[in-house]
């Protein structure tokens, strides 16, 4: 706490206009883009008033910093979306402050939380939804972190608009310079992976921020909305312009530089420089007038065709088990992903440019299934693809690859597991069984492959193996060692009704435009005669 | 060998995930995972079921860390434990379009003119 003491005391010198209003006393959050203080003012009538102070990472551009205002101030103080009281400024110092609303940790009461009170916990969250919705916001981190929750007071705010962007049809207006630029900006996307020996280098229009990932919690990050990020590993330099090589013609042309994208430790992945795009801190603001410094290049055919965005060559790898010096010489697809692992809705992980409202339902989705699982986080994944596995182990590997397509994406993946029961999968990981067992699903499509060949020697085992085992699940109404020390009460869990797991299902649609919205959900027959 | 002759291909290892947009006008991305997860009902309460901490007794280690992260974004969600003193913030300034690597170098060379010119008004209380 001499670090909190700290930086309360560099807050003080920041904005000192603070000191004669708010006595900070602690720190009670910290972000990659800011740190939430909890501090009290003295009110005109006497009344000594807590209240937070979110103090925002100076480096954030102002445009975004007036749009979280404006979320705020528009859609803010009602229907549990919190609301804004004041705002303080110096020079790059900006103090938003918003009442204070006591929460509980969300990891700490999940287990203890009765059924009827997950219902409300749900019916206030899709209210919060349904009115930033109204306006056109997309949250993008909808997660229990950013829905506070009162227990006692059954009080609810969702906050956080520091990654919000709006619908093309936002009311918000400073969030219409940001919402998602698809194709906007993504010719300038030049990532070459292969270099093929002596390539023709032709000058791209490309003046790239190379961002390095912030080393710090990046659990939330700024979406890319703001901007378009490289980030070249390894010799991540700083480059203006990006050589993207084009190879004539690939295939059946002899070339010594052999590239294989089978991983071996020490083998030719070195030839691939890996670039991708990431959205943190590093966001370049999409304004009007959009700047681009055009490297000018010898060659104006080659300046011609950079400029016109690389012809794309054909290649055979489409929807394969295979990538090639083609298909990997194209640009990187460009879509918003900001937001926190494990509550990303598939068609953010699959790159997929129109991002909806819906992402925000997939998200309280995500929360659900937490709340009647009793698991959080639910899903654990340190990469987006990682991510999207673990969802087609719940909701099937095959439905999953079908929702893909209606939203303009080729999933293609080597393992079928089928979908799960959400009745089922939810009670097994509620209940106290000690069955430890794998969940029965098809093995690899594909049984030569059916082994990792890149065992790590200390695995104890391939889970292959674990399949083998018997489940022996014991429900959780047979009662036996799923009683509570303290009390029998079940507290509902014992009679979860059907439209729970219907709700769930609608909230977890893997297809974006057929998912419920929160209006919908809020007449949901789970919701039929809630206590208000 | 998945290399064909005289074409620069690679066949990807199961078990993988490919993911390509329809236009076929971007880079593919995908993963190679040395298995692939699964539903881990042994992991305890309130544990993600795809919990891979050696932590817990009697539960196999299912996800290694030899993944092929080529080509896939990764998160850096879980960051290495620094000491929370001395730690510098590394990042990207969007008000002067430049990374940095300690957050106090940034600020301060920061342009505060840029904030005057930015025709932003003034952000100011809100009775």
């Amino acid at each position: 706490t001499a670090g909190v003491k700290k930086d309360i005391e560099k807050l003080y010198e920041a904005v000192p206009q603070l000191v004669n209003v708010f006595k900070i006393k602690e720190k009670i959050g910290e972000g990659t883009f800011s740190s939430v203080y909890l501090a009290t003012a003295q009110l005109q009538t006497g009344y000594e008033e807590k209240m937070a102070l979110k103090h925002l990472i100076p480096t954030s551009h102002p445009l975004r910093i007036a749009a979280e205002l404006q979320c705020l101030t528009v859609a803010g103080g009602q229907d549990n979306v919190m609301g804004v009281k004041y705002c303080f400024r110096k020079n790059d110092h900006v103090v938003i402050v918003m009442p204070y609303l006591e929460h509980e940790s969300f990891l700490d009461i999940l287990n203890s939380l009765s059924f009827e009170e997950v219902r409300e916990y749900m019916f206030n969250l899709f209210k919060a939804l349904r009115r930033i919705h109204h306006f056109g916001i997309v949250h993008r981190d909808v997660k229990p972190s950013n829905f506070l929750y009162n227990r006692q007071l059954k009080k609810y705010a969702l906050v956080d608009f520091g990654l919000a962007q709006g619908t093309p049809d936002t009311k918000i207006e400073l969030l219409k310079t940001a919402h998602s630029e698809d194709q906007q900006g993504s010719c300038l996307q030049m990532n070459p992976t292969v270099t093929l020996g002596n390539e023709v280098s032709v000058s791209v229009t490309a003046p790239k921020q190379i961002a390095q990932q912030s080393a710090s919690k990046a659990a939330d990050r700024r979406s890319s909305s703001f901007s378009k990020i490289q980030m070249k590993q390894g010799r991540g330099g700083k480059e203006d312009s990006v050589h993207h090589s084009v190879q004539r013609s690939v295939f059946g042309e002899r070339n010594f530089n052999v590239y294989s994208s089978t991983y071996q430790e020490n083998s030719s992945t070195k030839l691939i420089k890996q670039s991708k795009v990431i959205d943190v801190s590093s966001r370049k603001l999409i304004t009007k007038k959009k700047i681009i410094s055009t490297k000018t290049v010898s060659n104006g055919a080659a300046r011609k065709a950079a400029s016109a965005c690389p012809l794309n060559l054909p290649c055979d790898c489409y929807a394969t088990d295979r990538v090639c010096s083609v298909c990997l010489s194209r640009r990187q697809q460009v879509a918003p992903r900001a937001g926190t692992p494990g509550f990303r809705a598939p068609e953010v992980l699959t790159k997929c440019p129109t991002q909806t409202t819906a992402i925000d339902m997939w998200s309280a989705g995500i929360i659900f299934l937490s709340l009647l699982s009793g698991r959080y986080p639910f899903f654990k994944a340190s990469d987006d693809l990682t991510a999207l596995a673990q969802i087609m182990t719940v909701r099937g590997s095959r439905e999953t690859i079908q929702a893909a397509r209606t939203f303009g994406k080729s999933v293609v993946c080597t393992q079928v597991v089928p979908t799960q029961n959400l009745r089922t999968l939810c009670e097994k990981l509620r209940g106290t069984s000690s069955s430890c067992t794998r969940s029965q699903g098809e093995g690899p499509s594909r049984s030569e492959n059916n082994t990792a060949l890149l065992v790590a020697a200390d695995k104890p085992c391939a889970p292959e193996t674990l399949g083998k085992q018997i489940q022996h699940l014991q429900s959780v109404q047979e009662g036996d060692g799923a009683l509570e020390t303290k009390e029998t009460d079940m507290k509902g869990w014992d009679q979860v009704p059907d439209e729970a797991y219907d709700l769930l299902d609608k909230l977890l649609d893997l297809n974006p435009a057929t998912r419920i919205t929160a209006k919908e959900a809020l007449l949901h027959p789970f919701f039929k005669d809630i206590r208000l | 060998s998945a290399i064909y002759k005289n074409v620069i291909s690679g066949r990807l290892k199961s078990p993988f995930i490919r993911v390509e947009d329809r236009s076929r006008q971007y880079r593919p991305f995908y993963l190679q995972l040395s298995s692939f997860p699964f539903l881990n009902y042994c992991v305890p309460k309130p544990y993600s079921p795809f919990e891979v901490d050696k932590k817990y007794p009697g539960q196999k280690q299912t996800q290694s860390k030899e993944r092929n992260k080529i080509n896939s974004d990764k998160d850096c969600g879980m960051p290495a434990q620094f000491p929370q003193k001395d730690k510098k913030k590394r990042g990207y300034c969007e008000c002067c379009g430049k990374k940095y690597e300690d957050l106090q170098t940034c600020v301060a060379t920061l342009n505060i003119s840029f904030l005057e010119e930015s025709k932003q008004k003034p952000l100011c209380q809100f009775s």
